[in-house]
């Protein structure tokens, strides 16, 4: 019994002492400061022995008396009373029932500032405006290097930009489309620091007129200018020199003045460092004869041109508009390209032989292409409410003079002259009254290649071959338009439009003294469409649009040597339908489906054969007029959520196309020549795309990531060495896209992988084939100071050549860029590890051909740059 | 006829007068400071802005908004739209200069001002908060004790632009949050909360239909207060809920009572549409 109950006593002990270390306590005190004073508002806070975060807290009241009560603590625990203005105090609590005088000594809090980042995306409807300052990086030079990281914004090397996978329509600066087409001269030279906003107007309808009656499924992208940069001229002038193989100089000089009524862009370029500006110029559709000879014909890699062209290039180009009364603008666009550059590749074609061996083909070749370009453009519109007027006339000249060394290992010498001009004028007028609008559009052109010319010749320099296209074209269409508003949901209509082309072509071929091949066709070609069409719009969230197109052609062509006429009179019926649903302001889906004929032209009738390059020889036509009807359906899946930054675009499409014209394909002896031709005989053309891209920008992370990937089925059926062939072909892509700015912007990574396999089926012919290539494309930007860049750049591309080979490039690029306020010094080096040879696999319809390209050599530039 | 073409010159004629003289670009707004603009209670040398995440949960559909929360150096803070901060310091900025319709509707689309919040005035001397909204652009006020939430302080952490920030749960007005308090000795938050023994850097509620997350901390010296020019109508809590939940459910309601414009029988379908509603108190 005794022994129990000193066991009771043990245990009630026990539970004292526990009580007493984690029993309910209640701490009194009060905090003054160093003077005595009582003081209010003093957080306390009570941590636990061992604990990191508080377990109870209170307030002092305004005498500083506080009481903080917790059901338990284990003792010793710890007091700290905090404040803004007092320095923090922990006061080791071990017997909690003594009240505290605790005293505090002035002493602000010390705050780790974290930069507030304005808000930087706003959207209103269909309008999404982006705070320029919040997307731009230290390491961003140009509005393109910013435009290209907003969420569904692509640009392509040319400079073009894409909202989603469309072009965009207008590029406006201020809400005025100064540059038209031509608006990389200003993306990539207006600075970010000039400008405040880039708003994106998706499905943006530019003419007013038309707004709620007609759809445009693409996006515009206007640049609002900071305040102060208005009336007065902004720009830079850029001056550099360097050596490679020889020396290198650049120089720039780019202004613009933006005011209310007036905007001006001038921009003169000139280099030898390995920017060719051909790319920049306008472009127009150029003429049958034209388009004969091309321009590379020995082919181009998928490699920047400052890596392999020798060039001396040099670019100009002027444009100014005037905003007039009553919503007028006038505009003239002018431009001068001066081209000269050289480069030498390898090629190595494996011609696939039907069963046979396949015949293997080596050519080296050295391209000298010398080409003037200039291009003239005066533009009026009238943008109201009520109604729409603009006209258009411009005119472009182009004037080329090139020469290609071959070796095969024959050596050719082969020359290409050509003078290309081109003029045209488009008007378009609608007017709007009531719920009636009446379109009413005219389109002139005439394209004129009075100089056109091939040969080639052997070592000896005697001519072996000549080969003229000569060509004369005028295009003059016209349509009209009539919609009624039936209600505020419907719309009918009719459109009209009418075509008629004029052309002529002449070609004479010759080897030597002799008369080869000589074509000489002319006619005209009439295409008149009437387009009922009828839509229903739930403004902003759903809209169906059904059209049947029907096309009356009247063709009728003569070839002048032989006096033949080729004459085609017959109506075809085309049907398209097109539904926008819009569920939720985040989510737009497009589904398109229909049919419609591609009826050909007089390169149909173009029945002997034309020399292209020395070796190959192209007959345009069969003596069949080509008809083509292809059925498609396709779907687009666009889904934005700004405010989580995210946003995802799906794509899905399927065509099939019914031909009357077969390709032929035949490889001479030895692969010494080819010829393409065509035969008059039924086929189909599959075609099945699909793709995906994802972009999520992390904000908390300053990160952006992007995902695509993508596939292209297509089949069709070709005749080679007198065998149909079945050849289906396969593409798959897949890549990753990383951008992150970390350490308070002093360092900038931007990676972006990318892998492809291209597969090749013959139909049982021979085993299937496949080539994987895999890219990576880096940069990283360290800022040690803010006005400092260091940057490295690698640009790795690993190509299958065949089954078990393959083979990696690495291009290696950095820099130091200074900016001193207005100014800016930038040394680059290029080609860092000396990289003189690039090469690479494709398959170019059946056959395997490995290109190999010489590339510049290890280069330094040291470029001076004003800013004004 | 002459009489009724004299009635529609006479009727159009002060319309095409005003057109003439209206002049978008005409410099006519004056700015002026803060201490113009608003009764200046006190003086923040403390921001944080807020990201709020909402959600509808009937017409599903979210929306995001950008608060400040101002706390004074006197124990008194602000609560606002960032949007208004921002238009406010523009013209606090360019004080005494003047700008044309077109720039002041430039500075109102640049920054979103809508406000839709509300704005908090807390005076932790006297314990008293003082809300101010809007409603169909009608101003409302109405005052309260600066509520007690009960908070209970738990077990979790979690880091918030750098800093630590430890958990704390309540049911507050028939929602249960999770704040997420950090070190920094202020004893307030988004909202009307406070309470917490340290500032609170993120707050959600369990249906997920309110998250806020601090995005910036500064150091600032920006007067606050309610605007001058503001005569708010004085109300009660309850009663402003009951008209907010009203305006929202029911703006074809609102729209007819207005008196501005005349609603057909046969229109009243169209637009008696709810409008987004996501209160952040139930009770």
């Amino acid at each position: 019994m005794r022994h129990d109950m000193r066991k009771i006593i043990m245990i009630l002990l026990s539970v004292i002492i526990i009580l007493t270390a984690n029993a309910a306590v209640r701490i009194t005190g009060n905090v003054s400061n160093s003077e005595g004073q009582a003081l209010g508002g003093i957080i306390v806070r009570i941590y636990p022995a061992g604990g990191a975060s508080p377990v109870a807290f209170t307030r002092s009241d305004n005498k500083g008396n506080f009481a903080i009560s917790t059901d338990s603590l284990a003792l010793p625990a710890r007091l700290v009373l905090v404040s803004p203005k007092y320095e923090e105090k922990t006061v080791h609590i071990e017997d909690p029932s003594k009240p505290l005088k605790v005293s505090l000594n002035k002493g602000a809090y010390k705050l780790d500032e974290v930069v507030v980042k304005a808000p930087h995306t706003r959207v209103k409807g269909d309008t999404i405006s982006y705070d320029v300052s919040a997307f731009t990086g230290r390491g961003d030079r140009s509005i393109e290097d910013v435009i290209k990281k907003l969420p569904g914004v692509t640009v392509d090397k040319g400079g073009k930009i894409y909202y989603g996978e469309k072009p965009i329509n207008n590029f406006y600066i201020e809400g005025l489309n100064l540059m038209g087409n031509n608006y990389q001269v200003a993306s990539r030279n207006i600075t970010p620091e000039d400008i405040s906003t880039i708003d994106i107007y998706d499905r943006h309808q530019a003419k007013r007129v038309l707004k709620g009656v007609q759809e445009d499924d693409r996006a515009a992208l206007n640049l609002r200018l900071k305040k102060g940069r208005m009336l007065k001229p902004l720009g830079h002038v850029t001056a550099g020199g360097g050596y490679g193989e020889r020396m290198l100089w650049l120089g720039q000089l780019y202004g613009m003045l933006i005011s209310p009524n007036n905007q001006t862009i001038i921009s003169a370029n000139g280099n030898n460092s390995g920017s060719p500006y051909a790319s920049l110029s306008y472009d127009r559709n150029a003429s049958k004869a034209y388009s004969m000879f091309t321009f590379m014909p020995f082919g181009t890699p998928p490699i920047s041109q400052a890596r392999f062209l020798n060039n001396k290039s040099a670019y100009f180009s002027a444009n100014t508009l005037f905003k007039l009364k009553d919503e007028t603008t006038l505009t003239v666009n002018s431009s001068y390209s001066l081209e000269h550059s050289k480069y030498s590749n390898l090629t190595r074609t494996e011609y696939f032989a039907t069963g046979e061996e396949n015949t293997v083909f080596e050519q080296n070749a050295t391209s000298r292409m010398s080409q003037h370009g200039v291009f003239v453009s005066l533009k009026a519109e009238k943008n109201k409410d009520s109604f729409f007027f603009s006209d258009q006339a411009w005119f472009a000249g182009y004037f080329n003079d090139n020469s290609y060394s071959l070796r095969n290992p024959e050596s050719v010498n082969q020359k290409l002259r050509n003078h290309d001009f081109r003029a045209g004028n488009s008007l378009k007028t609608i007017f709007r009254k009531g719920s009636k609008v009446y379109e009413l559009n005219s389109y002139t052109s005439v394209n004129n290649t009075p100089v056109n010319s091939m040969t080639a010749s052997g070592a000896d320099g005697e001519e072996g071959l000549s080969q003229t296209v000569k060509g004369l074209s005028f295009i003059n269409s016209e349509s009209t338009t009539f919609s009624w508003l039936l209600n505020r949901k419907s719309t009918a209509g009719i459109g009209i439009f009418f075509e008629a082309d004029y052309d002529r072509m002449h070609t004479y071929g010759a080897v030597g003294d002799q008369s080869m091949t000589e074509n000489d066709i002319s006619g005209f070609r009439l295409r008149t469409v009437a387009t009922p069409f009828y839509k229903f719009a739930i403004p902003g969230k759903f809209t169906i649009r059904v059209q049947f197109p029907v096309n009356l052609y009247n063709i009728n062509y003569t070839d002048i040597a032989t006096s033949s006429k080729y004459i085609h009179n017959r109506p075809y019926v085309d049907f398209a339908t097109s539904i926008m649903y819009k569920p939720h302001q985040q989510f737009v889906a497009d589904f398109g489906l229909g049919r419609s004929y591609t009826i050909g032209d007089m390169s149909n009738f173009i029945i002997n054969p034309v020399y292209t390059t020395y070796r190959t020889r192209s007959t345009l036509g069969n003596g069949a007029l080509n008809i083509a009807r292809r059925d498609y359906v396709k779907g687009d899946f666009n889904y934005r959520n700004l405010p989580e930054g995210l946003y995802l675009l799906a794509m899905a499409s399927y065509s099939r196309t019914k031909h009357n014209s077969l390709s032929v394909y035949d490889v001479g002896q030895g692969g010494a020549s080819t010829s393409t031709s065509s035969v008059n005989t039924s086929n189909h053309t599959e075609s099945t795309h699909a793709s995906l891209t994802a972009t999520k920008d992390v904000r908390e992370w300053r990160t952006m990531f992007s995902v695509n990937g993508s596939g292209l089925w297509s089949s069709r059926n070709s005749i080679r060495a007198g065998k149909e062939i079945r050849n289906r072909s396969s593409f798959y892509s897949a890549g990753g896209k990383i951008e992150t700015t970390q350490f308070s912007d002093i360092l900038t990574v931007y990676g972006e992988v990318s892998w492809s396999r291209t597969t090749q089926s013959f139909h049982g012919m021979m085993p299937d084939v496949s080539l994987d290539d895999l890219s990576f494309n880096g940069k990283i930007s360290v800022f040690p100071l803010p006005i400092l860049e260091i940057y490295g750049k690698a640009d790795l591309r690993r190509s299958q050549f065949t089954d078990d080979s393959y083979k990696t490039n690495l291009f290696v690029d950095a820099g130091v860029r200074l900016k001193l306020r207005k100014f800016e010094i930038e040394l680059t080096g290029t080609n860092l590890t000396n990289i003189r040879d690039y090469s690479y696999t494709i398959y170019n319809s059946l056959d395997l051909i490995t290109y190999s390209y010489t590339l510049r050599p290890i280069q330094a530039m040291l470029t001076a740059r004003y800013s004004f | 006829m002459i009489r009724t073409l004299t009635y529609l010159i006479l009727f159009l004629l002060p319309s095409a007068l005003f057109a003439e003289e209206f002049d978008a670009d005409k410099k006519i707004f004056p700015l002026e400071k803060f201490s113009l603009q608003y009764n200046v209670v006190d003086t923040a040398d403390l921001e944080i802005v807020y990201a709020h995440a909402m959600f509808d949960p009937v017409l599903k559909q979210k929306e995001l908004r950008h608060d400040i929360l101002a706390i004074g150096n006197n124990r008194q803070s602000m609560f606002i739209s960032y949007g208004y901060y921002q238009i406010d310091s523009v013209a606090n900025a360019k004080n005494g200069e003047f700008e044309s319709y077109n720039e002041e509707r430039e500075r109102y689309m640049k920054y979103d001002a809508s406000g839709k919040s509300g704005q908090i005035l807390k005076n932790f001397k006297t314990d008293v908060s003082c809300f101010h909204g809007i409603i169909f652009g009608q101003s409302y006020q109405y005052e309260e004790p600066i509520p007690e939430i009960n908070w209970e302080l738990t077990d979790g952490t979690k880091e918030i632009l750098g800093y630590e920030c430890h958990k704390a749960t309540a049911r507050w007005r028939g929602r249960d949050w999770t704040a997420w308090y950090s070190d920094i000795p202020f004893s307030d938050g988004p909202w009307k909360f406070t309470g917490l023994p340290g500032l609170i850097l993120g707050l959600e509620d369990a249906t997920g239909e309110h998250k806020f997350q601090a995005i910036g901390i500064k150091k600032d010296n920006y007067p606050f207060g309610f605007r001058r020019k503001s005569k708010p109508i004085k109300t009660k809590r309850e009663k402003f809920e009951a008209m907010q939940k009203d305006h929202k459910l029911n703006i074809g309601k609102t729209l007819a009572n207005s008196g501005l414009v005349q609603v057909k029988p046969e229109h009243k379908e169209r637009i008696s549409r709810r409008l987004f509603y996501c209160p952040i108190e139930l009770e």
